[in-house]
């Protein structure tokens, strides 16, 4: 079996002006310059529909931008992803029905290739439960933390967590964060949510988006707060309009 | 390695059912083949519909008896041919279940593809997998099958081309619906099937102009086998097994064409989604 993988560092991203979206002329997102460092934890935080998960799409080299550009450790998107893999759960993950959970596991492991490793991603991702089922019969919840671990299949440079905690229990979610606090600094991370309680405690810096912009909010002295998120988030023009 | 025999093992469970169904008509008709004397109730209706026609005498109601008995079991001959014949072949169509297109548009295929294989390969195996599913259960029809033709003491090495031809019409079958699939319809199995029944016509139709020289018989009968569904070329193709018979090199380029065209087709299919493999 033919895989091109190289086990990555955390990655570095550049945005330099991208513009995303789905037709030309018509950009979700514009005008987007930031450097993302190594090892950094970013939240992009947006109304429904800003544009979060289509620059995700973008970054993950599945959609072309349609202006500026975008680099993963000095490579393409897509140069990233099929040279290092990159580690994804999308919102609302589809599971291929008729699918036990062992087999998806191991056609995760083997599409990810040498590194692979299904006993550390079920832990990571907390797969606690017996794997021998059929995904169909699985609760959301459940369902949310398989795609996690077939995210988390071997050691990349770059996660992309897309409103990770939807359908976790509250138990879960502060677990999650564990996970995450725990995988913090081996790899980069961006992270979509409407939790800002969450996103408080596990952010370097926070991305808002609306109406087409982004603009970075650093961390005030004294860290992330819930509170001084939905501040931010309130200040937004869509959100008060 | 790894995703061909988890692949395997999804396609046994998922589809083991359908193929049950499949060996059970194939199963009843073995028995009734080796029941009853199928080959002689054909023959004694046919001469008895021959002396009803003629008029001498009217037949005894003993003879309609007999002739309603026998109409009843040529009709169970008939369905359970007919389930076994479309279900062996269904059986190929249904097997990679739209696999590529359904992943892709529920976009799932994000799943596999945040991994550094290419997508193409990656389904290439699964494909592989589902196939090599696909034949162990054709074997076991085309045994069935075997054993319905068959007389009870003979050899079963004489039906060797039978079962190849169960096995290659359901493989091809599989190796088409999956091409579908990497190109993007859902509805693979069902679009395979509309390609496979004009094509059993268009084949019947080739053969039966074999004496026409007209220019649009000789035409159709350069082009239409690069096409349709090699219903013929499978059927020459098998031919070779029986003893006396010389082996046709034509029909075996001709069924490694329809494999080769439709895995190339799949193939195209998928390097599109390795570029693009979100449905957006």
């Amino acid at each position: 079996m033919q895989t091109r993988t190289q086990v990555a560092g955390p990655a570095e991203l550049g945005l330099q002006e991208l513009e995303v979206g789905y037709r030309k002329g018509r950009p979700v997102v514009g005008g987007l310059s930031l450097e993302i460092v190594p090892g950094e934890v970013l939240a992009v935080v947006g109304p429904n529909g800003s544009g979060k998960t289509t620059l995700f799409r973008t970054l993950l080299g599945v959609l072309a931008p349609l202006g500026g550009q975008a680099t993963i450790s000095g490579a393409s998107p897509v140069r990233y992803r099929s040279g290092h893999g990159v580690g994804y759960l999308a919102e609302g993950t589809a599971l291929p029905t008729g699918w036990t959970c062992d087999g998806l596991l191991t056609l995760a492991a083997a599409a990810a290739g040498p590194g692979a490793d299904v006993e550390r991603a079920c832990r990571l991702a907390g797969v606690d439960y017996d794997t021998g089922g059929l995904v169909d019969k699985l609760s959301k919840g459940m369902r949310r933390r398989l795609a996690l671990a077939m995210a988390l299949m071997r050691p990349t440079g770059l996660l992309f967590l897309d409103e990770p905690e939807s359908g976790l229990d509250p138990g879960q979610r502060i677990r999650l964060r564990g996970r995450i606090e725990e995988i913090r600094g081996d790899m980069t991370i961006l992270v979509a949510s409407h939790d800002l309680g969450e996103l408080a405690m596990m952010s370097d810096r926070v991305l808002l988006i609306d109406q087409g912009r982004g603009r970075i909010v650093e961390q005030p002295e004294g860290g992330f707060t819930r509170e001084f998120l939905e501040a931010q988030f309130l200040g937004l023009e869509g959100a008060v309009s | 390695m790894n995703i061909l025999k988890a692949s395997l093992r999804n396609a046994v469970r998922r589809k083991w059912k359908f193929a049950l169904v499949v060996f059970l008509f194939g199963a009843g008709l073995a028995v009734l083949t080796n029941t009853y004397d199928v080959a002689g109730t054909v023959e004694g209706m046919a001469a008895a519909g021959e002396e009803m026609r003629s008029g001498d005498a009217p037949p005894s109601e003993e003879q309609m008896e007999a002739m309603a008995r026998d109409g009843v079991l040529l009709f169970f001959f008939g369905m359970l041919t007919l389930f076994f014949g479309f279900g062996t072949i269904l059986f190929g169509f249904v097997m990679p279940g739209g696999l590529v297109a359904n992943e892709r548009r529920s976009a799932a295929i994000m799943l596999w593809a945040q991994h550094p294989m290419p997508l193409s390969s990656f389904y290439m195996w699964r494909y592989l997998g589902v196939q090599v599913a696909t034949l162990a259960a054709l074997l076991v029809f085309g045994l069935a099958f075997a054993m319905a033709i068959l007389p009870p003491d003979a050899a079963p090495a004489t039906e060797v081309g039978g079962i190849a031809s169960i096995c290659l019409e359901g493989m091809l079958a599989c190796a088409v619906s999956f091409a579908i699939s990497a190109l993007g319809f859902r509805r693979a199995a069902l679009f395979g099937v509309v390609y496979y029944l004009p094509s059993g016509i268009f084949a019947q139709l080739l053969q039966a102009s074999e004496v026409s020289t007209s220019t649009v018989a000789e035409l159709a009968r350069a082009i239409l086998p690069f096409v349709i569904f090699p219903v013929n070329a499978i059927e020459n193709f098998v031919g070779g097994f029986e003893s006396g018979v010389a082996w046709d090199w034509g029909a075996t380029g001709m069924v490694l064409y329809h494999f080769a065209l439709w895995t190339g087709v799949a193939w195209l299919g998928l390097r599109r989604i390795d570029r693009r493999p979100l449905k957006l």
